[in-house]
């Protein structure tokens, strides 16, 4: 009886494979029947199923997956445009609700891209720019407290996704407005630029000044100086002479007269004489 | 040689060739002149038949005229408007090329109504001339990648439908040459069926409004290129085969190609010229050739019949692989994917060249062979190259897809003559080995990998085989499949057939799976039933239960990886609203392997977002300034930390071991004005450095004046000395000398001066009464007498 010794055995195994099934720790797991859920497997190991039409085995990985929402505008509280990009880190926590919900999981990160958005815009619009924007502010999170409890509530109860993690990836302004911030920026360092130009000069003229009144100081000392060292000298040849022609002013006098009366006269002078001068008196005295 | 009936062919193509020249005139959308044309059309075959063949009863068909004229109008009707679909929805070369491709499905087509073989003359020509019209039409292979979008398919689909059409026309004006049904007559109803399908889709899609000057041009185009050539076709079709007739309609892109370099200057590019001379190649080559394509094919049929079909079905199933695998590996991204399509591609090349044997001639297989296994060298070479395909991936539908084709193929193997029996053993166990290691892979068995490699080594054997055998060029016609000489490697399946050999072999390999050497620097989670074992094996030998009972996963717990943050490109807000180009890059290692395996689906993309993220924060609470200059290792210090909570928050099982900000800029946009700044610095450094150099020169040069001047006065002082010494001395020696005789010393004194100054003077001695007239104005008074 070859057919039964082969057929029987194999039919046996596949069977007994078709009840049984696996669900690994990186799985969680619904099991249908004819589509109804019957049971939700969250714990890996190994488990019974009824065979193939009856039971079918739905596993969802239960690993946490990355949502990247795409670049979107935000009004601030002070109506401000504000483009941010938003991530969000979730997973399927309730199997059953997730498959009821959503089913898969593009379609649970469309559901949640849109949850996200709205909470996000929602609560950013109750915060001022300033206060976003702050240096030296204590904040480890740029989206405001409870942003992230909203959307675990939305996603828990409606979807069956646990969201861990929910935060800004990207800040910036709209375009128009980012040019508007190079502007100022731009003017600032206009501003610094001037500052550090006009102070060059202002520190050159004053160097300039100093130097130049520095200098006439000099020689302004040294001319007084000069002209005390003249004095003084001429104070004490006056003296000299004081004293060595006082033994006989009369003949100072008579040499002094002498001496002047020489400088006065040159080759140009005409000396008109009397013939009776002293000069000729010789003359004419010794002629009889 | 090119007799009337080519002659007259020929001439309708031309006819037919002039259609864009109205086209364009027309200015309206293209489905309402295809429309217009065919009532234009049938009235001026209905006039035409009542002038030409005796009144108005002319016009009433017989029904064998009725019945082959509804075909032909349907014919008509079919490939005008997909022609006209495929114009709309693809682009206009694709278009050209594909419906052009009507030889390709004229052939068949008339053998199966008429059982007219084409000669392989005919067949060449028709090969030739599609190639050229591809190169004239400038399709490139580089288009498919538009395959991804549905709407090209469709037109490319209408397209090819609207080929079909075409060749089902010219069969049907054959058909209507073989019954000898009156020409006009038959064409009058084919048109006047094809006229109210055409206006019915018109209608329904763009309307039927034209204006009258449009209306005129479509007239042209129904009288000169439609009625003519037609009229034209049919006098020649009498004896002329379909297939060949639409071979030569290939004439039509040749002479559309003149006549737009004629009337509107197009340009031709080298490539397009090589498409031109082709297409007259092919035309040329069953022409020149005596056979004509009329005489039934003498080919060499080596292969018995039903072989031959067999050979064709195995061939279909290669086909599928080909386009399965293609299909998996775009969609589906399986790398497999392709592999199975290069395997599909190798049976081709080897199957492919039986069945085409009965119609191509020897040394054209030869060569068909020759260049088909190089090409399939290289392309595995290729493959080879690129790398990834190594790389097992769970799919299904490769290992379903193998497997599939492997068991139909074998069976229609084993439904072959044993004489003409080609098994493919090689190609066989390279899809059986493939399809095992898609499984494997399935399971997570690490022999997956080496199954796979196994795989493809053989599918490159197979693709060599064929390489081998074309260069030896040991096929003739009359044998077109390989024996085992030509391929030996296929002998070497039949001898891996026996059992002992394979069950010990299956048992090592299901064994291996649960062998590992975990490499340094690794840990190794072991998962029993899915269940993950809490404790982690270190590097070392690793020998657990084989999967399914057991898995082991591999982890690098020691590399350091790097994950680049941001870019210079993308500005970021500073505390201050200002921006800042910031390069960062973060480092991290594997803290927690069972984390790092079953709590991410992507740890790294979620880290690098959680960075991404820290940095931004951090970014808000700093200003610019504090980033650009001295804040930067807090800054790097602070988005280590922020991203460690992050990661740590979620659960990642990573380390943050290092951020590392590069290049710290401002943005592109304001660079210019902080190198501004740059320059008002060094500009204020250089006003003050010359007014320093001012300074240095001025005061020196006052310093020295300064003592110059008292240097003066020193000398002054000394002229004074000397001149009060020189007068006292001289005083004292005349006041001392002359002390004994005062008196006669003065006069000496006296006397001496009145020498010394009298006698440079001029002197005039006068009369005190005599006035002295010297020459100035006023006369001198009178001297008086002194001293």
């Amino acid at each position: 009886m070859k057919p039964l010794r082969v057929v029987l055995p194999a039919l046996l195994a596949v069977a007994l494979g078709a009840s049984v099934y696996t669900l690994d720790a990186r799985h969680v797991a619904v099991v249908t029947q004819f589509g109804a859920p019957v049971r939700t497997v969250m714990t890996p190991g190994l488990y019974l199923r009824a065979p193939f039409p009856l039971h079918q085995v739905r596993r969802y990985d239960r690993r946490s997956r990355l949502l990247e929402v795409e670049a979107f505008e935000v009004l601030t509280q002070d109506k401000k445009n504000l483009v941010v990009e938003v991530f969000a880190v979730w997973r399927v926590q309730d199997p059953l609700r997730f498959l009821e919900a959503v089913g898969s999981a593009e379609v649970g990160e469309d559901r949640l891209g849109d949850l996200v958005v709205s909470r996000v815009a929602a609560s950013l619009g109750r915060v001022a720019y300033a206060e976003l924007l702050a240096v030296r502010s204590e904040t480890t999170a740029l989206l405001p407290e409870g942003a992230l409890e909203q959307v675990q509530e939305g996603a828990t109860t409606r979807l069956g996704i646990e969201v861990q993690e929910l935060q800004l990836r990207h800040l910036g302004l709209p375009l128009q407005n980012e040019q508007s911030i190079y502007d100022r920026m731009r003017a600032e360092r206009r501003r610094i630029a001037n500052a550090y130009r006009s102070e060059g000069e202002e520190q050159a003229i004053i160097i300039r000044a100093k130097a130049d009144r520095q200098a006439a100081e000099i020689l302004a000392t040294a001319d007084k100086d000069a002209a005390a060292i003249t004095a003084t000298a001429e104070g004490a040849a006056a003296r000299l002479y004081a004293q060595a022609y006082d033994r006989d002013p009369d003949f100072y006098r008579f040499l002094r007269s002498l001496d002047a009366a020489e400088s006065i006269l040159d080759e140009d002078t005409v000396l008109v004489l009397n013939p009776d001068h002293a000069l000729f008196k010789a003359l004419t005295e010794a002629v009889p | 040689m090119l007799a009337r009936r080519h002659v007259l062919a020929l001439g309708a193509f031309l006819a037919f060739s002039l259609m864009p020249v109205f086209t364009r005139g027309a200015h309206a959308p293209i489905v309402t002149i295809a429309a217009w044309r065919a009532v234009w059309v049938a009235l001026v075959f209905g006039i035409w038949t009542v002038v030409a063949e005796g009144g108005v009863r002319a016009l009433r068909p017989e029904p064998k005229t009725l019945k082959l004229g509804v075909l032909y109008g349907l014919a008509l009707a079919l490939a005008s408007a997909t022609f006209v679909a495929g114009y709309a929805l693809t682009t206009a070369a694709n278009t050209i090329f594909l419906h052009n491709l009507a030889p390709v499905a004229a052939f068949p087509l008339a053998w199966w109504a008429f059982r007219e073989k084409p000669a392989a003359s005919a067949m060449t020509g028709a090969l030739v001339a599609v190639l050229g019209v591809a190169l004239l039409s400038g399709v490139s292979i580089l288009q498919f990648t538009k395959m991804t979008n549905p709407r090209f398919l469709l037109g490319d689909l209408a397209a090819l439908v609207s080929a079909v059409g075409y060749a089902a026309v010219l069969v049907c004006t054959r058909a209507t040459r073989r019954e000898g049904t009156p020409i006009l007559g038959t064409l009058f109803v084919a048109w006047c069926v094809a006229a109210v399908v055409l206006v019915i889709i018109a209608a329904l899609s763009q309307g039927m409004a034209i204006t009258g000057t449009a209306l005129l041009w479509v007239l042209g185009l129904a009288v000169i290129s439609t009625n003519l050539p037609f009229w034209l076709l049919n006098l020649s079709m009498k004896d002329l085969s379909a297939g060949l007739a639409a071979l030569l309609s290939m004439s039509e892109v040749l002479f559309v190609t003149l006549i737009g370099m004629v009337l509107w200057g197009e340009h031709l590019a080298p490539i397009g010229w090589l498409g031109g001379a082709l297409v007259v190649l092919g035309l040329l080559y069953p022409l020149a050739v005596t056979d004509e394509g009329e005489s039934p094919a003498s080919g060499a049929e080596s292969l018995a019949p039903e072989t031959l079909n067999i050979r064709g079905l195995r061939l279909l199933l290669c086909l599928v692989l080909v386009n399965g695998g293609a299909a998996l590996a775009l969609v589906a991204s399986a790398p497999a994917g392709a592999i199975l399509g290069w395997a599909g591609l190798v049976g081709v090349l080897r199957l492919g060249p039986a069945p085409a044997a009965v119609l191509l001639e020897g040394r054209l297989l030869g060569l068909l062979r020759w260049g088909f296994g190089l090409f399939a060298a290289l392309a595995l070479g290729g493959l080879a190259l690129r790398g990834g395909w190594n790389q097992p991936d769970a799919s299904m539908g490769v290992a379903l897809l193998a497997l599939a084709v492997l068991l139909v193929d074998r069976l229609l193997v084993a439904s072959e003559p044993v004489s003409d029996r080609d098994g493919r053993p090689l190609s066989s166990l390279a899809l059986l080995l493939l399809a095992v290691g898609q499984g494997l892979a399935l399971l997570g068995h690490s022999a997956a990998v080496a199954i796979n490699l196994a795989a493809v080594a053989l599918f490159a054997l197979e693709a060599w085989g064929v390489l081998l055998a074309a260069l030896k060029n040991r096929i003739p016609a009359q044998q077109v499949h390989l024996t085992p000489e030509q391929a030996p490697l296929d002998g070497l399946p039949q001898r891996l057939r026996a059992p002992r050999i394979w069950v010990p072999l299956a048992v090592l390999v299901v064994v291996s799976g649960g062998i590992a050497v975990v490499p340094p620097g690794h840990q190794a989670v072991v998962e029993q039933l899915g269940r993950p074992l809490d404790d982690v094996a270190g590097p070392g030998l690793l020998v657990r239960l084989p999967p399914p009972l057991e898995r082991i996963s591999l982890v690098n717990t020691e590399q350091v990886r790097g994950l680049s943050l941001v870019t210079a490109d993308t500005p970021l807000l500073c505390g201050d609203q200002s921006m800042v180009s910031v390069e960062a890059v973060l480092e991290y290692t594997v803290a927690d392997a069972h984390a790092a395996l079953f709590s991410s689906l992507d740890p790294e993309a979620e880290l690098r977002s959680l960075g991404r993220s820290a940095l931004v924060v951090a970014l808000s609470r700093r200003s610019q300034e504090e980033v650009l200059t001295t804040g930067r290792e807090d800054l790097e210090a602070e988005v280590r930390d922020l991203a460690q909570v992050g990661a740590d928050h979620v659960g990642l099982g990573l380390r943050v071991q290092a951020v590392h900000l590069g290049n710290v800029a401002v943005p592109a946009p304001v660079l210019d004005a902080f190198l501004d700044v740059i320059s008002a610095d060094e500009e204020r450094s250089r006003v003050i450095n010359e007014a320093e150099a001012y300074a240095a020169d001025v005061l020196p040069r006052a310093r020295g004046e300064a003592l110059a001047r008292l240097e003066a006065a020193l000398g002054v002082v000394a002229g004074v000395e000397a001149e009060a010494s020189v007068d006292l001395a001289r005083f004292d020696a005349l006041f001392l000398g002359g002390a004994d005789a005062p008196g006669l010393t003065r006069f000496r004194l006296a006397l001496e001066y009145q020498e010394a100054t009298i006698v440079p003077a001029q002197l005039v001695v006068a009369d005190p009464d005599v006035r002295v007239w010297i020459g100035s104005d006023t006369p001198l008074p009178p001297t008086g007498g002194s001293p």
